[in-house]
């Protein structure tokens, strides 16, 4: 392969390095490249299209001969239908399909029956005239709760509600008591955060419609190929029958990354109806379905020696994704410092509730909470700065100076964009008078 | 901003009300038996038809007694640019004005807009001629995924034909109906001042 010189790095740290380039890729950027797009202000070239109401979202889209699909959802956390009967929701006007989903849900909000309909109201009233008679059965919903050895299982059978370890290469228990011993200052503290949830303003929805064995999907999605891919799986049908369309979306933030409910039930009711169907999520369904960020309970038990030196980093954590989806949130923690003894080990929790979804940096934000709220405080411990801290132990040599560059351009509050250079001198105007103890900081 | 007061109904009082529609088996006209309510005149439960003057033309749509505005707009008049997102007077993507003031299009009833003036998103720009509010937008990048736009953009151009001179501080309370979970707040903001003549 041809080898190009490049000069990467950041100001006052830049390096020439050689890199192997497939023959026939273009040259990639570096330090000296001369951009004309990036970094240039442009407008955005959907932005007119947006600023007056053009732009089309899937919850827009309404062809001739639409029908409006409806989703009946379980009111309970696990329950079965002893009965559901769709026949009185199918005679009713204006309906044109009905789905039988699910027998036994094991989340409030799961979705049981959908009908289509000529209008909302008819589909409203299909879902009201549709029987079930639940008989509810064993569930948890509190991570606690759900740990306990004589919790209900909540995906039945054998399968454990929690499940964890440690990770590879985990110094073991009696390393970390040891070393936390020995160090020079040491914090042992517990973080919680809640479970969060996405809350697009456009609910996931889709519209299905089918011509022949050729099925077209528009979708509120973030990933037109894996919607495609799930519909084939989920249809049994061959993925270039399917064709899955997204324009505009109005928010994902992770929730809309994989295939919705909501695009599989479009097109089954479709098939059935043999009109296009538009199944669109309530706000209500959205937040109980639509996805969430795991809820985290963080043991975080740190020590430095003398010099303020990270000497032993300790996390024990847990969270629950609902019925689904991981909550690990170790990432900062096993890529900000570096310590000589290290350990992390978490259980993912099984409760009766909805599932987890991809969110802005899946576990990030609740590790990164814990974690550099605990490092404030053994900074404090150890009597060091919490800035200078951080300078000492991150093990980032790019992190480092960027800590550096923000406190030089807070402390003379300018910046080459006067736009920023008002809000160093803001956040200079509150750092200047700073005590180091962390929310001692004046308002 | 007290938008459903506008209408004449308090937010409570409208979801209330439809609340215990949805719940009476009255959706979807199948009302059964029984006693007819008392008090004013009903309608219903049949189509009924609506007036309405949407930006500046007169316009006729067939609604269940019960739509609201937004569904009136959006389903019965293909004015898509108003949005549905909390459907509950919370999130301010359905604002239009109406007789100039902004209302969540989701908390009046169509009929409470009979014989009003309704202005929507697609009745700002002339031809292709941006109105300023949404070329200050453009130029100040104040969206993403622009779902929220047409409100904010409908609740700035109400506030501004109010209070051409508005402050910064009347633009951050007039806009705090809209809410933008991409948070763009700060361009939102900006773009506004930008025509705002208050400085």
């Amino acid at each position: 392969m041809p080898k190009t010189k490049l000069r990467i790095g950041w100001p006052g740290n830049f390096r020439e390095i050689q890199a192997e380039i497939p023959a026939g890729d273009p040259p990639p950027w570096d330090a000296d490249s001369k951009l004309s797009v990036v970094g240039a202000r442009l407008p955005r070239v959907e932005g007119p299209d947006k600023v007056t109401g053009r732009a089309k979202y899937t919850s827009d889209m309404a062809p001739a001969g639409m029908l409006t699909g409806g989703v009946l959802r379980s009111p309970h956390a696990h329950a079965r239908a002893t009965a559901l009967d769709l026949g009185p929701a199918r005679k009713l006007p204006g309906v044109k399909a009905a789905l039988e989903l699910e027998r036994e849900p094991r989340y409030a909000g799961q979705a049981v029956a959908a009908v289509a309909a000529e209008s909302p109201l008819q589909a409203q009233a299909a879902l009201d005239a549709i029987v079930v008679t639940w008989e509810v059965l064993p569930h948890v919903t509190d991570p606690e709760e759900a740990r306990r050895p004589d919790a209900p299982r909540v995906l039945g059978g054998r399968n454990p509600n929690a499940r964890g370890g440690a990770s590879e290469n985990a110094a073991d228990e009696a390393a970390c008591g040891r070393a936390l011993a020995a160090a020079s200052a040491s914090v042992d503290l517990t973080f919680r955060t809640p479970v969060v949830e996405h809350t697009c303003l456009e609910s996931h929805g889709s519209l299905a419609s089918w011509e022949g064995d050729a099925l077209t999907v528009w979708d509120s999605t973030q990933a037109v190929a894996s919607v495609r891919d799930g519909l084939a799986r989920g249809l049994q049908v061959p993925a270039n029958s399917v064709r899955v369309v997204k324009e505009h979306m109005g928010g994902g933030f992770g929730s809309k990354l994989g295939m919705g409910e909501t695009a599989l039930i479009a097109a089954r009711l479709a098939k059935e109806a043999g009109r296009p169907v538009r199944v669109l999520n309530d706000r209500k369904a959205e937040q109980t379905t639509g996805g969430n960020r795991p809820s985290s309970v963080q043991r975080l038990r740190l020590g430095a020696d003398k010099a303020g030196t990270l000497s032993v980093m300790w996390l024990e954590s847990s969270g629950t994704g609902g019925v689904g989806g991981g909550a690990g949130c170790s990432g900062p923690f096993r890529t900000l410092y570096r310590a000589g003894v290290m350990r992390d080990e978490h259980t993912d929790i099984l409760t009766n509730a909805g599932r987890a979804q991809a969110f802005r940096a899946p576990g990030h934000v609740q590790g990164m909470f814990a974690l550099e709220s605990a490092i404030d405080a053994l900074a404090i411990e150890a009597g060091i700065d919490p800035l200078e801290f951080r300078l000492r132990n991150d093990a980032s040599d790019l992190r480092r100076a960027e800590y550096a560059e923000g406190a030089r351009r807070i402390a003379t509050g300018r910046s080459v964009r006067r736009a920023r250079g008002r809000m160093y001198r803001r956040l200079r105007d509150r750092w200047t008078p700073r005590r180091s103890r962390p929310g001692s900081t004046p308002a | 901003m007290s938008t459903a007061r506008d209408g004449g109904l308090s937010r409570r009082d409208f979801l209330g009300v439809t609340g215990a529609l949805a719940g009476s088996g009255l959706l979807g006209g199948a009302a059964g038996g029984g006693e007819p309510p008392a008090g004013p005149a009903s309608i219903g439960p049949g189509a009924i038809r609506v007036g309405l003057r949407v930006n500046g033309v007169p316009r006729d749509a067939d609604c269940d007694a019960r739509a609201t505005l937004l569904d009136v707009l959006r389903d019965g008049l293909g004015l898509t640019g108003a949005k549905q997102a909390c459907d509950r007077g919370e999130c301010g993507t359905c604002t239009v004005l109406l007789d100039g003031r902004p209302v969540y299009a989701c908390m009046v009833l169509a009929l409470q807009a009979r014989n009003r003036e309704v202005r929507t998103i697609e009745g700002l720009a002339k031809g292709e001629v941006l109105h300023p509010v949404q070329r200050a937008f453009v130029e100040h990048d104040a969206f993403q995924c622009g779902f929220c736009t047409p409100g904010q953009i409908m609740s700035a151009v109400g506030l501004l034909e109010r209070a051409p001179a508005a402050t910064p501080e009347d633009v951050e309370a007039g806009m705090c109906g809209n809410l933008c979970r991409c948070a763009a707040y700060v361009r939102i903001r900006d773009a506004v001042n930008a025509v705002a003549k208050g400085k």
